[in-house]
């Protein structure tokens, strides 16, 4: 039950993302963000240390602490990666903005 | 391997993300920027979580991990509303703010709009603003790519309506728009150039330009050379000067108004370099005419200096300086030059520095090596004079009689200390080991003499491998130089050819006459030197077959130091010819 529940729950997690992206696609076409390439960067990695992070509890059903560990650190890597990108764009509007 | 550092990590990168999207919030206030936030801050509090599961949950039960998946969606679900917002409000007429807020040309329309509402704050008051809206209507008739901006209430230029039906940004468009504004600048000059000293008017100019943000700033420099740099002096000009400056200036795209004034057209669709080629012929026309060289540059170089430093930073790139007339930022060209100059000879000293230290290192290890050489070639060779002093006397019985099997040895191993003093004696003898010249006893000599003698030591060694050696030397041939020394020299020659030519070979030496020197040849049938090894044989201990690799080396070096000259020509397979050029007499 556990683990159907979650597979599922992971399945609409995934696929919900694929519904984003195209958005942000066709948002892209009207405002062209300059370094908008690291905010889908960024996202990617997260995403995928959150595939890591809930693998082990999909097909063995328990914890492995050091894929967790592992997935933890991905998505710390694709948050880097965005909050720089959010940083720069910031500072790209804040130059306009002003 | 601990969770809690990553989880930390992470969920303060969330928060730095979060803190941005609510400054953002706070500037705009759009509910699609709502949306943003909402997700985002829900990824904080999903680390939060987490770490609370890692502590306590995980213990309890298994579904405390459903929990990620669903905060997950609905992060996910936040942040497809936030983009459907944005992009539904994109589409909207209200929010075309947002499709317009990171263009370039919306940046350059609202600079140039902020310059404009300097000059129609001042000029409103002097002349009204309805004049203003007429010099803003005929603009829009000359550029209709100034459609849509309006005078509002407040007395100031709005350019929204133009930035909304601007469309895609081209290329084509940042120069229409130039253009366009920089026309529209200069009617606004002109009238408050009516009431107020041109000089003054250049300041405030100066001022709102110094506040343009660096990327649109390349756009404002044909204004600021011509416009800033140029016309206070037009303006300043008599009406003769001015008219025949104006028949003088045939330059496309540039032309001087009845007023001093400085229009230009279409300069935009010209590159840098171009724009600047332009401003230059413009400059050098100026001088020429205006006649009041010294002063005149003296002025101009001081308005350079002046300039705002963004503009001065733009205009300065791609030697630009160094272009304008003589008289004009000269110390600055001084200065450019040079640094270029300086940076030249910086290149060139240290490439010199690297050649003196290389060879420094190599002085050095050669100097070690030789010191080395030395210490061991001493060192062996006095114990070996006492060895051998003492084996000859056991060898004669002047220690006792010794039986036929002992004297036997004893003679072998006195031919073995011959052999080794030899060696030292061969190490001692290459200057760039030992670091000493060689001492030359010159004298002139027979070459038959010196041959004769080699061919008496080597005559067993050519024996054994069956080889045959033909002479061919002129009895009356001589060598002026140190007898010992060039006897050695062929002798190490004759042995290498003896050497690595197999059995049964030849081996020709010829001596002959050629001029003031004397040149012997020394050739044989053996294998041959391979091209890439050339150069190398006469290199001290370089050999292929396992000798020590001294005897070419001290060929060489004999020869060269009597002033003569070695070489040699080789096929493989076929033999080698070993050629020394000697000089004959005093």
């Amino acid at each position: 039950m556990f683990r159907t529940l979650l597979v599922a729950l992971t399945i609409i997690s995934l696929i919900l993302p694929v519904i984003s992206y195209r958005y942000f696609i066709q948002l892209m076409k009207l405002v062209k963000i300059r370094r908008a390439n690291f905010l889908l960067a960024g996202t990617m990695t997260v995403l995928t240390g959150y595939i890591f992070f809930l693998l082990p509890w999909i097909f063995i059903g328990n914890d492995v602490p050091e894929i967790r560990i592992f997935s933890y650190y991905i998505i710390l890597i694709g948050l880097i990666i965005l909050v720089y990108g959010v940083i720069k764009i910031y500072m790209d509007w804040k130059e306009v903005i002003k | 391997m601990n969770a809690f550092l990553p989880v930390m990590l992470n969920f303060f990168m969330s928060l730095i993300i979060l803190f941005i999207a609510i400054k953002v919030y706070n500037i705009y206030r759009r509910k699609y920027l709502l949306w943003f936030v909402f997700a985002l801050f829900l990824i904080p509090l999903l680390f939060l979580y987490s770490l609370v599961e890692i502590l306590y949950l995980s213990k309890i039960s298994p579904y405390a991990i459903v929990a990620y998946p669903a905060i997950i969606i609905v992060v996910e679900i936040a942040t497809i509303m936030a983009q459907k917002n944005l992009f539904s409000s994109l589409k909207t007429e209200e929010a075309e703010e947002y499709k317009l807020l990171l263009r370039e040309d919306i940046a350059l329309i609202r600079a140039f709009e902020k310059i404009a509402n300097y000059f129609i704050g001042r000029i409103s008051t002097l002349i009204g603003i309805k004049n203003i809206e007429d010099v803003l209507e005929e603009c829009i008739e000359s550029y209709p790519i100034l459609t849509g901006c309006y005078i509002g209430m407040d007395e100031k230029l709005k350019t929204r309506a133009m930035e909304e039906n601007i469309g895609e940004i081209k290329e084509e468009n940042m120069e229409r728009l130039c253009e366009a504004f920089s026309y529209l600048l200069t009617k606004l000059i002109d009238l408050y150039a009516a009431f107020v000293p041109y000089r003054e008017i250049v300041e405030g100019v100066e001022k709102e330009i110094s506040k343009i943000e660096g990327k649109i700033i390349k756009y404002f420099v044909p204004f600021v050379l011509f416009k800033i740099v140029l016309e206070p002096f037009l303006r300043e000009c008599k009406s003769d000067e001015l008219k025949s400056l104006r028949l003088a200036v045939d330059i496309k795209g540039i032309y001087i108004n009845k007023k001093g004034g400085i229009e230009y057209h279409e300069i935009y669709r010209y590159d840098v370099a171009a724009r600047e080629e332009k401003f230059v012929k413009f400059l050098e026309r100026m001088l020429a005419v205006l006649g009041k060289r010294g002063e005149l540059e003296k002025n101009i170089t001081e308005i350079f200096r002046k300039l705002p430093n963004n503009v001065k930073e733009e205009i300065y790139r791609y030697e630009f300086i160094k272009k304008l007339p003589r008289g004009i930022l000269d110390e600055e060209k001084i200065v450019l030059m040079s640094k270029e100059k300086l940076i030249e000879e910086l290149i060139d000293r240290k490439k010199k520095l690297e050649e003196a230290y290389a060879r420094l290192a190599e002085a050095k290890l050669d100097k070690m090596k030789s010191n080395f050489v030395d210490i061991i070639a001493h060192e062996i060779k006095t114990p070996l004079t006492s060895i051998k002093t003492y084996t000859d006397l056991i060898r004669k019985g002047k220690l006792g009689r010794i039986n036929k099997l002992q004297k036997e040895k004893l003679d072998k191993v006195a031919k073995n200390i011959d052999r080794l003093t030899k060696l030292i004696d061969d190490m001692l003898q290459i200057p760039s080991i030992d670091s000493k010249e060689l001492e030359l006893r010159k004298e002139i000599f027979y070459v038959k003499d010196i041959i004769n003698k080699i061919l008496d030591d080597i005559d067993e060694m050519a024996k054994e491998k069956k080889q045959k050696i033909e002479v061919n030397v002129e009895k009356q041939l001589t060598i002026f130089g140190d007898k010992n020394l060039i006897e050695k020299a062929i002798k190490n020659i004759v042995t290498n050819a003896i050497k690595y030519t197999p059995e049964g070979g030849k081996i020709f030496i010829t001596a002959n006459n050629e001029g003031s020197y004397t040149h012997i040849s020394i050739k044989d049938t053996g294998k041959g030197i391979e091209k890439d090894d050339i150069e190398k044989i006469f290199e001290p201990f370089y050999s292929k077959e396992g000798g020590i690799g001294l005897g070419l080396a001290i060929a060489k070096n004999v020869v060269e130091s009597h002033g003569g000259k070695i070489w040699v020509e080789s096929v493989v397979g076929k033999g080698s010819n070993f050629h020394i050029l000697l000089r004959r007499e005093k």
